[in-house]
């Protein structure tokens, strides 16, 4: 179920009746939601609620297991283990089964073993990987005292919360637990909100990044080599536009829905454009999973307190696995050892810079920021590192532009602009719409959806961070 | 008046250097955590949007709101009213996206009516009129003159399902 359909309009309205008419009981309120989120998980295949709740069974009873060890630091210590060790098996499994067993397959041919390994297909549950980090977060937080026990039906609810669900944000259990522990208020500055973070996420997902994928990237990026460098680069471009306005716009109608049911999600998205280095990229960008792996992977892998060569170490090898944490492809290791790299040379430009030289102009930073980030787009979305590669030498090859026109032009100059607005835009917006009559409200959110709909072409691509 | 003394006065007190404050490296795994917490805004933020948990909480408003369940329903009951009356189209597209059963013929059936109905009224106009607008924007090419709005580039209507 895709947000931006009437399905999932009609299932929101049902949602949010039956939440809002049992307000008076907090664990039928709870009750409901968590059955609609299964509903919206089954929409796409029955098989894979079974997945989330047994995950949610999983993570719930091995932080049980470790509060009851409380006095024995080792036995909490290897609970903690098999917890984390039983999340990645299932992630692994699903996500990488197929992908390592072909290198497998490769390396037996290479020494000579010709036989073909019994390969099986495995199917993708939808967003394994946003559900699978939030269990082991809750687990981690337990072991380290950060978050208090939950309860099973708190904590599978907190796994499978449909606004959240399938591409982020990843809520930690901290922030969202004590909200589920009471019936949330709806107050109409949340609410105003709410509907502006929805709307405004139709906008980008269903004209911004629909128009520039079907327009221009898809067709550029599926054979690089049939283009002119021009419509390369207009789809390089487009596709750091698309991509921006596709994910960002699943977590602004993330925030919106579960605003309108009652309940806060946290930042994940600030204007991430206009990062004058990667360190502050990554301060912007999907939040909640470079908060993450921040937390849970840099730190425990020694962080910043066993010296800079140790730094170095976690920071490189924090983006490889975050690059791989986007699927099982070259491509995605190619990615994270870009930004892991460019992190590290930062760090160490900052280390050893000469102190009388001066600091580079912001704007500058923002500018070779971004085409960083960009040269990182285009592996993550071409198909194969051949494809990356044939893509990047088709820049310096000339040619003329055959695919961009003044709208795709517009669009991809609107995206960039989204960056440079003021910032809090939408939340002063908010701000004046709380003040309004609902009536007028009413009729402003149905007629801007109505544009949006008289403008986006026809059918709904799914969000691109669904993959993963 | 005595001279004025140069050079270290014995017994006097040394004047403290002021010393400029010092990083220590976080010694566990939460200390690091706890110190990368995000970083204050370096902007001033005279409404207090920058130290905001979520994107949704505003500052309190000088004079109180009260009634926001009952204001967001209605506000959500207004727009699935304009979007039902005027958006016909995206209705009649849903239904036939449906698997096909007796449920579905008759959800196609009561989308089919209520099309030609607001199309009598002259409701799907606005939607027929902003979709050619932006078609005739987006067949714009460089060099080439922009073509006339085409009303009739708006969606073509899908194929009828035999009616029961």
């Amino acid at each position: 179920m895709l947000f931006p359909t009437l399905t999932f309009g009609i299932f929101f309205l049902l949602v949010y009746t039956s939440t809002w008419a049992l307000k008076g009981s907090n664990e039928w309120r709870k009750i409901i939601l968590l059955v609609a989120s299964w509903i919206f998980y089954g929409w796409w295949d029955t098989r894979f609620v079974l997945l989330l709740i047994a995950s949610g069974m999983l993570n719930w009873g091995t932080a049980r297991l470790i509060l009851a060890a409380d006095a024995r630091p080792g036995l909490r210590k290897a609970l903690l283990a098999l917890g984390i060790g039983l999340n990645l098996a299932i992630l692994g499994f699903f996500k990488y089964y197929g992908f390592f067993m072909v290198q497998l397959e490769h390396i037996l041919h290479l020494v000579g073993w010709e036989r073909d390994l019994p390969i099986m297909q495995v199917v993708l549950p939808v967003g394994i990987s946003f559900f699978t980090f939030q269990g082991m977060s809750y687990v981690i937080d337990i072991y380290r005292r950060q978050t208090a026990p939950a309860t099973l039906l708190d904590m599978t609810l907190l796994m499978s919360f449909f606004p959240h669900l399938v591409a982020g944000p990843i809520v930690r259990a901290s922030h969202l637990i004590p909200q589920f522990e009471r019936v949330p208020e709806l107050s109409r500055g949340m609410a105003a909100m709410g509907l502006s973070l929805i709307v405004w996420g139709l906008f980008k997902k269903a004209v911004i990044a629909s128009e520039l994928a079907t327009g221009l990237v898809d067709g550029v990026f599926f054979d690089p080599s049939a283009h002119g460098s021009l419509d390369l680069l207009a789809a390089a471009y487009g596709y750091a536009v698309q991509i921006y306005c596709d994910f960002s716009a699943y977590s602004d109608m993330a925030i919106g829905i579960a605003a309108l049911l009652g309940y806060r999600f946290p930042h994940n998205f600030n204007q991430p454009y206009r990062a004058s280095s990667l360190q502050d990229f990554w301060r912007r960008w999907h939040i909640s999973l470079s908060s993450w792996l921040r937390d849970y992977l840099y730190v425990s892998l020694g962080g910043s307190r066993h010296g800079l060569k140790r730094l170095c170490f976690s920071l490189m090898a924090t983006m490889l696995l975050g690059g791989l944490w986007h699927g099982a492809s070259w491509n995605f290791v190619v990615w994270g050892a870009l930004h892991g790299g460019v992190l590290v040379a930062e760090r160490l430009w900052r280390e050893f810079k000469p102190k009388h030289w001066g600091t580079l102009p912001a704007w500058l930073g923002i500018l070779i920021t971004f085409h960083i980030v960009l040269l990182g787009w285009i592996f993550f979305r071409a198909s194969s590192f051949d494809v990356a590669l044939t893509f990047l030498g088709g820049i310096f090859g000339g040619g003329a532009s055959l695919m961009l026109t003044p709208m795709l032009l517009g669009l991809i100059l609107l995206g960039m602009l989204l960056h440079f607005m003021p910032r809090y835009t939408i939340q002063r917006a908010a701000m004046q719409v709380r003040a309004l009559p609902a009536g007028v409200v009413g009729i402003g959110v149905g007629l801007l959806i109505l544009i949006v709909d008289a403008m986006r072409p026809e059918g709904v691509a799914p969000f691109i961070y669904y993959q993963f | 008046m005595a001279g004025r003394k140069t050079g270290k006065q014995p017994g006097a007190a040394k004047p403290k250097k002021p010393r400029a404050p010092r990083t220590r490296k976080p010694r566990t795994a939460a200390e690091e955590i706890r110190r990368t917490e995000p970083e204050r805004a370096p902007l001033p933020d005279p409404t207090g949007l920058a130290h905001t948990l979520s994107p949704v909480d505003l500052p309190e408003p000088a004079v109180p709101l009260p009634h926001g369940l009952r204001w967001t329903s209605v506000a959500i009951a207004v727009a699935t009213l304009v979007l039902g009356l005027l958006n016909a189209h995206t209705l009649r597209s849903w239904s036939y996206q449906l698997p096909p059963n007796d449920y579905s013929a008759r959800v196609v059936r009561v989308a089919e009516a209520w099309y030609d109905l607001a199309d009598e009224a002259g409701l799907n106009r606005p939607v027929e009129a902003m979709h050619g607008w932006w078609q005739a924007a987006k067949d714009a090419r460089f060099g080439a003159p922009v073509a006339p709005p085409d009303m009739a580039a708006a969606d073509p209507p899908p194929v009828r399902v035999a009616k029961r």
